[in-house]
């Protein structure tokens, strides 16, 4: 069975070629054919399906792929692309798309489709199973835009970041009546700054009695005023005729002036001292005020502003639909980059390591992919058809110098788009405009579900660069509400219900603004002052009780804080004038007894 | 049953009529498939090489089995070696532009960072592989090989008809 082992001897001559193997190759290269005709509908299904669902992240299905590579024609029947963000909802549906590639360009692994006819598309409908998938992938990919730049490690941008969680980014107050009471956050004295100014006054209270202890003390009035009542007293012995003792009576008197003036300047520098110690004191007043302020933002209050209302009722559902638009427009900016550099992406996931694969566009060649022209019929409202025509959607706009463009108009619809990425700021913008359609519920808060019926929604929605400007718009004349019978009966649920319940028309107005990592949401709505005014009433006196327990609260932590350095201030100045005082009166005292004698010694003649 | 398999190719391919030369030309064909990413275009050229070529296509096997594990070992060193190239060097980027616009190339996946490190270092490998393997399949004939001819273990393991596959192709 195995030849025996030969010596070391080797053959003279081998053949290099082993023609022998020429047929099996053959067959091998014929069943590869083969299984080409037979499988290569599925393999172009599977590989589209990995395709599709690696770019959009979430699950894309078909049902039936059929690859012509004679005719360049593809067609594919019964895609289904799921949300990547809500559960058990799809993006869209179509019912067949038919399209034209050039054959050519495919052995340079680029796509071109020169025409494209998609019928049956429908957006939004309901998917049994959850079709989001996780994006490991893009999460540790690393991305690299231009040769020459290091590409380093890469983490999601801060702005494709915000696109996960710009809900959590927008300051959406809440509006949780279910259970009909106010909500109060523990207190956390940390937080509060009273502690920390009295500390610091306290300190300035000392600092301010040590430098004045020390002034009084580098004064030295003292002997002055002993030597002058000493010469007082003297004085009253000598003769008129004793100049000696009269010239040291003008120099005492001399002296005296000039501890006067020192005495009086730290007497000004003292009031003013003492004025700042009382600022202090007032400032001690304002941080309570502040940390009471603190606590009353504990009281977790439904939205009582008119403002508020409107974004608690209508906040989560204007900015899901902001989402998912800034969701597509950052996928586009993803797979569209700008200008001619190398650009990496992580590879399709396969046993071994993916790694990244870069591409590396030339000036005058074909992007990887171009879809030049798509004529798209879709539906809406569950009847309404509508055509809409897609322009130049591609993975290198510098490449085909064109913008991608969308658009469909009909009597009650008008959808725009335009994917600008030739330049270095990127400029996507969209607008859609329905009339007269059915809009779909929206659940609100407090578990009510607004069914809008038939009316007009908008949305228009830009991205430039980072600056995001969006707006979205719902009117509706006949609207009718309904309650979710498993939320829980409450005084502010029925409230609630009560209001709206009586409401037939809705306006609302959503606006988006700043940035994509700072965005800005504002809501009015035509239900925000009536609902507002209701809620207070009816929260009023909750409110009360807790704003009252919260200031007592603050009041115990912040009394015992502010009392002693009040009372230390107050001692420090009290000292520090009394002093002041008492200097004072002892040089007036000592000049009044020193003139005195000079003027019952020379009889009131004023001496040269 | 794997190691059935692995145990009768080795065997198979140390003791075959095939000179040490052409067995390891095909171990050092077969080693460059292991180390590669096995679904790209250019496995394809190899295997074709393989087939075509007077080499020992037990051998090929034998270098395929032993070097896949150790391709998914080095594939960190493949990716970091594709990308300094693919992207941390600009001077050879108008020469990856020229090959990613030329017709069939692409097809390769040359642009992959993987792909690229590995078919590089296995490249570089190839004739280190090739003397290396020559070498000790000199060395085993030369020693070793006439004694394990004798032993219950071979005779155990060369004993299924499935060792005859690599006949086939026998050099």
């Amino acid at each position: 069975m195995v030849p025996a082992l030969t010596a070391p001897a080797r053959p003279v001559k081998v053949a290099l070629v082993r023609w022998k193997a020429v047929m099996p190759l053959g067959l091998g290269v014929l069943v590869l054919v083969l299984g080409w005709l037979l499988l290569g509908n599925w393999l172009v299904k599977r590989i589209l399906e990995a395709a599709g669902t690696a770019a959009v992240g979430a699950k894309v299905e078909i049902a039936h792929v059929d690859v012509s590579l004679r005719q360049s024609r593809l067609i594919v029947r019964g895609l289904t692309v799921a949300s990547p963000k809500e559960a058990l909802k799809n993006t869209l549906q179509a019912d067949e798309l038919d399209a034209d590639f050039e054959t050519l360009p495919l052995f340079r692994k680029k796509l071109i489709v020169d025409r494209l006819a998609a019928t049956g598309l429908r957006f939004g409908t309901p998917r049994a199973t959850d079709g989001r998938v996780k994006r490991a992938a893009m999460d540790t990919a690393r991305t690299a835009t231009a040769a020459g730049v290091p590409a380093s490690p890469a983490k999601p941008s801060a702005a494709a970041a915000a696109v996960e969680d710009i809900v959590d980014r927008l300051d959406i107050p809440g509006l949780d009546l279910s259970q009909g009471k106010i909500e109060v956050g523990a207190l956390d004295p940390s937080r509060l700054g009273t502690a920390a100014a009295a500390r610091a006054l306290q300190a300035r209270a000392d600092s301010s009695s040590r430098a004045w202890t020390a002034a009084f003390d580098d004064l030295r009035t003292g002997p002055t005023v002993d030597s002058a009542v000493a010469l007082a007293n003297r004085l009253k012995g000598a003769k008129p005729t004793d100049l000696s003792a009269l010239n040291d009576a003008r120099r005492m008197l001399s002296l005296l002036s000039s501890a006067r003036d020192k005495v009086d300047a730290l007497g000004r520098g003292i009031t003013a001292g003492v004025a700042d110690l009382q600022r202090g004191v007032a400032g001690l007043d304002s941080a309570k005020a502040r940390d009471l302020a603190t606590a009353k933002g504990l009281v977790h209050l439904p939205a009582l502003d008119p403002g508020q209302i409107g974004a608690a009722l209508f906040g989560p559902a204007a900015a899901g639909r902001f989402e998912t638009a800034l969701h597509w427009v950052r996928l586009a900016r993803q797979y569209t980059p700008p200008g001619l550099l190398p650009h990496a992406s992580p590879a399709p996931k396969r046993v071994r390591r993916a790694g990244l694969t870069v591409t590396f566009p030339r000036e005058h060649g074909l992007p990887a992919f171009w879809l030049k022209d798509a004529a798209v019929s879709f539906t809406l409202d569950s009847a309404k058809h509508y055509d809409g025509r897609l322009e130049n959607l591609t993975t290198s706009q510098a490449l085909t110098g064109q913008p991608t463009t969308f658009k469909a108009q009909a009597p009650s619809l008008q959808v725009g788009a335009l994917l600008d990425h030739r330049h270095e700021t990127a400029l996507d913008t969209a607008s859609g405009a329905l009339a007269s359609v059915r809009l779909p519920d929206l659940n609100l808060p407090a578990g009510v579900r607004l069914e809008p019926g038939t009316g007009s929604m908008s949305l228009r929605f830009a991205l430039e660069g980072e600056a995001v400007r969006a707006a979205w718009e719902v009117h509706a004349n006949r609207v009718t509400w309904a309650r979710d019978s498993t939320a829980g009966r409450s005084t502010g649920g029925d409230l609630v219900w009560q209001v709206l319940s009586g409401v037939s028309s809705l306006d609302v107005t959503a606006q988006l603004s700043g940035t994509a990592t700072s965005p800005s949401l504002s809501i009015h709505s035509n239900l925000d002052q009536a609902l507002s005014d209701r809620i207070r009433s009816l929260l009023g006196d909750q409110v009360k009780a807790a704003e009252q327990k919260l200031t007592a609260e603050v009041n115990a932590y912040a009394d015992p804080l502010i009392a002693p350095v009040k009372a230390r201030i107050t001692a420090v100045t009290g000292a520090a004038q009394q002093q002041l005082g008492v200097s004072q009166g002892k040089i007036a005292d000592a000049q009044k007894q020193l003139q005195q004698r000079m003027k019952s010694l020379t009889g009131g003649i004023r001496l040269p | 049953m794997l190691l059935l398999k692995l145990l009768q190719s080795v065997f198979g391919t140390l003791h075959s009529e095939g000179t040490p030369g052409q067995v390891a030309a095909g171990m050092a064909l077969g080693a460059f498939l292991g180390l590669t990413p096995l679904l790209s275009l250019h496995n394809l050229v190899i295997f074709a090489l393989i087939c075509l070529l007077n080499v020992s296509f037990g051998g090929a096997m034998l270098g395929w089995a032993v070097f896949t594990p150790v391709g998914f070992l080095l594939d960190p060193l493949f990716d970091s070696l594709g990308h300094r190239l693919l992207l941390d060097t600009p001077s050879l980027t108008p020469i990856w532009t020229a090959l990613y616009n030329a017709p069939v190339l692409p097809l390769t996946n040359f642009n992959n960072t993987v792909v690229l490190g590995s078919v590089l270092f296995s490249a570089m490998c190839f004739l280190p592989l090739f003397f290396f393997f020559r070498w000790g399949v000199d060395r085993y004939r030369a020693t070793a090989g006439a004694w394990l001819m004798q032993t219950r273990l071979y005779h155990v393991v060369t004993a299924s008809k499935l060792v005859n596959v690599y006949k086939w192709f026998r050099p």
